[in-house]
């Protein structure tokens, strides 16, 4: 199938995602309802943010999932391994254990960033030569010694801070600032896209390691760090963003490829509007569980991305 | 004159095993790892007995001289056994086996739920017969039954519609409390009746149900939270509107603890003031 086409699908699937995620919600809401006295329904407002949020951070998540799975050359590889989720934990438990969290609502999302890049920049530090191994040596390391920070401040806090960390690690888009989370989470995306738009012959070239790549005109060690680099940036700002999503950089960018080869220039945007699809309708379903709770979309990625998984891994093989 | 000794020998003996058995039944070293427990054995005149108290414990103000021996859910064992107390009290969430840990050390522990008023109630009598106190008690569980009756009688009396809050223990996520929660019944005590119905406990509830339940009121448990710089909060009306009460001492009304009748004359009294006037609901905000 044509590349065109196959975006044109992954968009069409895109925007009837994002429809079904203003229409559909805890609340039932009449089309007449929409808009009441002029102005947009607080309630079709809160789901407008949140669908734009999930598509931003499902799209940001599987395009850094797909670059850790091509550099790295492993399928287990996610956008957290570099010490990104240890490193936010951390910077989100310590603004809210701390008392940080008193400065405002950005408090805590900064504090994440904070963490998430902090643990990053020292994975790269830390590893001398900077290979895709060592780096992901080093990023366990330094994600293990953040969760063990994160266990002594948890540890030191009252029940109450500690609900507080532990539904903010179990991931939700509902507290998601447009103007100054959502808008620049998604400019960067935009622009690695496009970057790596630009760069996706070498990341095509680094799935036959970095040899190949380097025999064939690459600067291979340079690449890595920079293609890791990037990718944990993504990473780093949707977990300040929206908590610690696990699976969606894990599966979605697994499918996209199975179903469409391995040219990172042919599967680039439709693992992003994959990504997008994907957690919209998660969280979509964590919404319309019950009308008063909501389930943290964390939680639904696993649960609904795991079966989808298993199911695809077998029918491919079945078919091989 | 024979008779007249053995007579004194067996009244002091008498005296000797009512002295000893007084001081089993009354332990001198308690540490209590609960600060609703640590209010109620101050309030029953027992503070002399405390020799410990969990990180908390902050009122009254005087037991915060006393060492800490953890938290309700984790108490530090070392410490507790070097202490050597002859009771340790606490909620339910305690690790059984850090409390077998101390039932084998010879420690009487006693861990019962406390998250109401009929869970208020059977400490109060509980702690009347361990600590030996039970006029102390008897008076206390008067004085609770008086105040439940006071503020019952007041709402009946009362012609006011119920006003509907949504209780804020944490922002973000939403964390609120349910229908059999602390807060639910300090709250309709108060005149408040709560949005979350079929939830129980603490449950993190969604901000499109808060929407669409559109609260007149909104208690804010969240101590140093700011609802303000949250831009999600901004669609809710009550929030708009500064229909936003911050407890005087949210302690006072978390704690089933001899404070919470003051806590709820103190919320009644400020939800008063808001619904009177715009000018005070402004005051409220911190």
């Amino acid at each position: 199938m044509k590349t065109a086409r196959i975006i044109l699908i992954y968009l069409a699937a895109a925007l009837a995602a994002a429809v079904c995620g203003v229409l559909f919600g805890a609340a039932r809401i009449p089309l007449s309802e929409f808009v009441q006295d002029g102005a947009l329904n607080p309630i079709v407002e809160l789901r407008i943010v949140r669908t734009a949020a999930a598509a931003v951070v499902g799209a940001s998540l599987a395009v850094s999932g797909l670059i850790f799975q091509a550099v790295l050359r492993n399928s287990l590889a996610e956008p957290y391994l570099l010490g990104v989720s240890g490193g936010a934990g951390l910077g989100a438990a310590g603004a809210i254990l701390l008392g940080f969290s008193a400065w405002g609502f950005m408090s805590v999302p900064l504090f994440a960033l904070l963490g998430a890049v902090t643990a990053n920049v020292l994975v790269f530090a830390a590893v001398r030569r900077r290979t895709a191994e060592e780096l992901l040596l080093g990023g366990v390391m330094i994600g293990t010694l953040a969760s063990s920070l994160l266990m002594v401040l948890i540890t030191f806090s009252h029940s109450r801070d500690m609900a507080g960390v532990v539904w903010w690690m179990l991931g939700s888009v509902q507290n998601v600032d447009p103007a100054r989370q959502l808008a620049p989470a998604a400019v960067l995306l935009a622009a690695a896209t496009v970057f790596l738009l630009f760069r996706a012959g070498d990341v095509d070239l680094l799935t036959f390691g970095p040899e190949y790549a380097w025999n064939h005109g690459v600067n291979a060690r340079l690449m890595t760090v920079v293609l890791l680099a990037l990718a944990s940036l993504l990473a780093a700002v949707t977990v300040s963003m929206a908590g610690i999503i696990g699976f969606c950089g894990l599966v979605v960018p697994h499918i996209v490829r199975r179903l469409h080869g391995g040219s990172h220039r042919k599967i680039l945007i439709p693992a992003a509007l994959a990504g997008a699809v994907f957690l919209m309708l998660a969280d979509i379903l964590g919404r319309v569980v019950s009308p008063v709770r909501e389930l943290p979309v964390g939680m639904v990625t696993a649960a609904v991305g795991c079966p989808v998984f298993l199911w695809l891994l077998n029918r491919s093989r079945a078919g091989s | 004159m024979r008779r007249l000794f053995n007579l004194v020998l067996f009244l002091a003996v008498l005296c000797l095993a009512a002295c000893s058995d007084e001081s089993k039944s009354a332990p001198d070293g308690v540490v209590s790892l609960s600060p609703a427990l640590t209010e109620l054995i101050c309030h029953l005149g027992q503070e002399d007995r405390l020799i410990a108290r969990s990180t908390a414990c902050d009122w009254p103000e005087s037991v915060k001289s006393l060492p800490t021996a953890g938290n309700f859910a984790e108490p530090e064992l070392e410490r507790i056994l070097a202490m050597k107390p002859a009771l340790v009290v606490s909620n339910e969430f305690v690790n059984p086996k850090d409390a077998d840990a101390l039932r084998q050390a010879g420690i009487a522990v006693e861990l019962h739920p406390c998250d109401g008023f009929n869970d208020y109630r059977e400490w109060v009598s509980l702690m009347g017969k361990l600590l030996d106190c039970p006029n102390e008690a008897e008076t206390e569980l008067k004085r609770t039954n008086d105040h439940i009756a006071g503020f019952e009688s007041e709402l009946k009396t009362s012609q006011k519609k119920p006003l509907r809050a949504l209780y804020v223990i944490w922002d973000s996520p939403l964390l609120t409390a349910g229908a059999d929660s602390l807060p639910d019944a300090v709250g309709r005590l108060a005149g408040l009746e709560n949005i979350v119905k079929t939830e129980k406990g603490y449950p993190s509830i969604s901000l499109e149900f808060v929407l669409k339940e559109d609260p007149d009121v909104i208690v804010w448990f969240a101590h140093g939270k700011d609802w303000k710089s949250n831009p999600s909060w901004s669609g809710i009306r009550a929030i708009r509107e500064g229909r936003v009460l911050v407890p005087r001492d949210d302690s006072a009304l978390l704690r089933p603890g001899p404070r919470i009748f003051d806590g709820i004359a103190d919320l009644k009294s400020d939800l008063e003031t808001m619904f009177a006037g715009k000018e005070s609901s402004e005051d409220a905000q911190p």
